[in-house]
């Protein structure tokens, strides 16, 4: 899986999971959420538009990135799911706590 | 549930596909494009809905990282994962077999408990098995007793004449 960050603003950052977010991936994922939150970017959009495939563990790093974010006063908001992760989401109830938008801007404008 | 008027015609034939992968990342990678194909190769009237594929492939994703994470293993002769993909008018049913540690879960283990409004004591793992099982029609482990184990996937498709969708 690759990744990629992009700064909105100081506390603002978009974070790209390109390929799978799966058990092989998400200790990654959750250290790249981690120092993002260390850097001071607590209000975080994760992009899932090129994530091919999300299993449990997957969604055990978003789970602890949202912690995270929260405990640092900010959140984690998902955009652009692909059909795979929206079904991951929904069938674990975590639809219930996410906030999800079909846009990178559309999310970045809520914080 | 038996076929109601659906054309005879319109139904794939049943197929079997094959594949011997690896716990790592060529092997899911291989086992991924196995099921691209698998979709590929209904005919495009058959096919089942993308929320379909995507819930299926779901299963197996929950599955396969169990027998990877707590059964293979690592770098010895035994680490391969042989898949077979059954086919049918009405099902698809993926049974995976491999040789080491075997299954020492609850398949019934429920879902973790969380309420929606506090985030911060949200559950971060144990989410697995219960998406496996809302993701698939059929989920069934077996051991032999020459250290095999087996888990049979299954998914029923609902044909639009049934009134419900593909997906």
């Amino acid at each position: 899986m690759e990744t990629a960050i992009e700064t909105r603003s100081p506390s603002v950052a978009v974070v790209r999971f390109r390929g799978r977010l799966d058990f092989l991936s998400a200790a990654n994922a959750r250290e790249q959420f981690t120092a993002a939150i260390a850097a001071g970017q607590h209000k975080l959009i994760v992009d899932l538009a090129e994530t091919t495939f999300i299993d449990s563990s997957g969604l055990g790093a978003l789970v602890a990135g949202l912690k995270a974010a929260r405990q640092a006063s900010g959140d984690l908001r998902l955009a652009r799911l692909p059909e795979q992760a929206a079904s991951v989401l929904k069938l674990t109830s975590l639809d219930r706590v996410f906030h999800s938008y079909s846009s990178i801007e559309d999310a970045v404008a809520t914080y | 549930m038996p076929p109601t008027d659906r054309p005879a015609s319109d139904d794939p034939a049943p197929a079997t596909y094959e594949l011997a992968f690896a716990g790592n990342t060529e092997g899911l990678d291989a086992l991924h494009h196995l099921l691209d194909r698998v979709w590929q190769e209904y005919p495009e009237s058959r096919r089942p809905a993308p929320g379909w594929q995507a819930e299926f492939m779901t299963g197996v994703g929950e599955i396969v990282a169990n027998i990877i994470r707590h059964s293979i293993i690592p770098a010895q002769a035994r680490d391969r994962i042989q898949v077979h993909i059954r086919r049918t008018p009405d099902l698809v049913e993926a049974t995976f077999i491999n040789e080491g540690a075997p299954f020492a879960g609850n398949l019934e283990d429920p879902a973790p408990v969380f309420d929606p409004l506090d985030p911060l004591a949200l559950p971060e793992g144990r989410y697995g098995l219960a998406l496996a099982r809302n993701a698939l029609d059929t989920l069934r482990y077996e051991r032999d007793h020459h250290g095999y184990n087996r888990w049979v996937l299954g998914k029923r498709l609902e044909h639009p004449e049934s009134g419900a969708s593909h997906a």
